[in-house]
């Protein structure tokens, strides 16, 4: 069992945990299936239903492939999770750009500029399976919350999170440049910075991977020192954190430089493997050295 | 549940007439769906004063009898019952709150609805939880037969089968109307019965205007492996005898003169 299997296995002894997926088991492949209730191919149905077991006092993990999840059940989302604040914790396989060969079809890399202004819900990117499983052992179904599920675990990160751990912090680097970043572009950042030091000198990396958390006193705390910003993310530009945070320095009178690359500007990439993918991208150790902000 | 006494069916009765009434009153004031109230409001009124047990003292348990109104535009009707029952005062009943779709912060209202097709995987999603926690409770969803245009509806047919859901009745208030035309001109639905039965799920029908008939039919129903498929035959706007089973006055607006008169040939 993986790290997220093991935390849901162990929880789900208490009656009040339901698992509940519309036929996909990308997170869940080790649960046994007498733990997991399956819908089908319902996403609609699934979102209903958990709402109402949520409504009934049950705490729900739902899962299903990011796009259809998210897209596909948006208005029982809204209205059902949502407006009544029936709390559940969504988790979408395959989100951003990483859907291998499945295509456009397959593709979800909107999710902030879907769920990221409702009221009542909180909307994560984790570095890792790992960061996963910290974040829901101090989730307290307050607001429902959306998790692009990232398998990936990476030693090294670990190490660097564990200790107080919180989503938003600095991961590497002391320079003056900040990159703000989540999810597996993050990992891929830190893996370029872990390897140069001259690159930790003139970049600091923070994590962003709780997204709703982002206000006035988050993007403050992570400019303190800096005076230039690269945001890097696997989200369309429009809604996307980058355009959140240019907003936000806006209304707030704080005057930074900004660079935003947003990876997943486009449907589809079908490159199979995230160093290929920035290398398409530009992002690369060259592409930080010669950046000129 | 023992069968309804005789004295009781002329309450009903009574009730049902006085409860239209009430309904039109409050269209005078807000307007209303007023046909989708007419066709459900008499099982609404058998529901919340004979079958579930929903009271005053146990509205605010999250482990009692549950009704969801998925065709959540005839809420006028069951805010008037929820006001017969004693679980929200007249003056609410007429405040600005009791809007035409069932809203969340009203005491009995089980759950928001609205746009059509939701409640009844909300349905089912209670009858899990119930279900699996082991509450001998029933869970009630009323869909109109418009609503079921919506395929989520379908879906939620198939998993409530799937799952065995005895615990859940959906009751299906086939008034052989939607928004503005009867609904075998706008999507037919062919014979719904056979339809229904087809996802092996068992159908009862009953006259969904005649107490008896409704009380009849409930009190076979058992908490067995099987959800029940209630498909009550119904009229739009029943009980005013110029309007009844017409494709007009679905929506009645506040300023409709005719409403003292239909309020005065109530049957």
């Amino acid at each position: 069992m993986n790290l997220y299997e093991k935390y849901l296995n162990n929880i789900s002894k208490n009656k009040k945990i339901f698992i509940l997926t519309a036929e996909n088991k990308l997170a869940l492949r080790s649960i046994p299936n007498h733990k997991v209730l399956d819908v089908g191919i319902c996403e609609q149905s699934l979102i209903g239903i958990a709402s109402g077991i949520a409504k009934k006092g049950g705490n729900c993990f739902v899962h299903a492939l990011s796009n259809f999840l998210v897209s596909r059940a948006y208005e029982f989302i809204k209205i059902n999770l949502d407006y009544q604040n029936n709390s559940c914790v969504l988790v979408g396989a395959m989100g951003g750009f990483l859907s291998t060969y499945n295509g456009p079809t397959h593709q979800s890399i909107d999710e902030i500029s879907v769920l990221g202004n409702l009221k009542n819900f909180d909307v994560f990117f984790p570095l890792s399976e790992f960061e996963m499983v910290l974040f829901l052992k101090k989730y307290n179904f307050k607001k429902s919350l959306y998790i692009r599920y990232n398998p990936t675990n990476n030693k090294l990160l670990e190490k660097v999170i564990k200790k107080n751990y919180k989503p938003n912090r600095k991961l590497i680097g002391d320079g003056k440049n900040i990159i703000i970043s989540y999810g597996v572009c993050a990992e891929q950042i830190f893996n370029i910075l872990h390897k140069s030091s001259i690159l930790k000198k003139k970049y600091t990396l923070y994590n962003f991977s709780l997204i709703t958390a982002l206000d006035k006193h988050s993007i403050s705390q992570m400019l303190k020192k800096g005076k230039k910003l690269l945001v890097i993310e696997d989200h369309f530009n429009k809604g996307s954190l980058s355009e959140k945070i240019k907003v936000l320095l806006y209304e707030n009178n704080i005057k930074i430089k900004i660079v935003s690359k947003n990876l997943g500007n486009e449907y589809f990439n079908p490159k199979k493997t995230l160093n290929e993918l920035f290398k398409d991208y530009g992002i690369t150790k060259e592409f930080l050295k010669n950046l000129k902000i | 549940m023992k069968q309804i006494s005789k004295s009781k069916l002329k309450i009903l009765s009574k009730k049902s007439i006085q409860i239209r009434s009430e309904i039109i009153e409050y269209t005078k004031s807000k307007g209303s769906f007023l046909g989708a109230c007419l066709s459900c409001v008499d099982i609404i009124i058998y529901l919340y004063l004979h079958f579930l047990k929903i009271n005053k003292k146990n509205v605010s348990s999250n482990v009692r009898d549950s009704f969801i109104l998925s065709k959540g535009h005839a809420a006028p009707a069951l805010y008037a019952v929820l006001k017969e029952a004693n679980i929200i005062k007249k003056d609410l009943f007429f405040s600005d709150k009791t809007y035409w779709h069932p809203e969340k912060s009203i005491k009995g209202v089980d759950f928001q609805t609205g746009a059509l097709g939701h409640g009844l995987s909300i349905g089912v999603g209670f009858a899990k939880y119930y279900q699996v926690n082991k509450i001998n409770k029933w869970i009630v969803v009323i869909v109109g037969d418009g609503e079921l245009n919506e395929g989520s509806v379908w879906e939620s047919f198939l998993i409530a089968k799937n799952w065995k859901l005895g615990n859940l009745i959906i009751i299906i208030d086939k008034n052989n109307f939607q928004a503005n035309d009867r609904t075998e001109k706008v999507l037919d639905l062919g014979n719904l019965e056979k339809k229904i039965k087809s996802f092996d799920l068992k159908v009862i029908k009953l006259d969904g205007h005649s107490f008896k008939d409704i009380d009849n039919k409930f009190l076979k129903l058992k908490k067995d492996n099987h959800p029940k498929v209630i498909i009550a035959n119904t009229k739009r706007n029943f009980g005013i005898s110029s309007i009844q089973d017409k494709k007009e006055f679905w929506y009645v607006d506040r300023n409709e003169k005719k409403l003292n008169q239909f309020k005065i040939t109530l049957k």
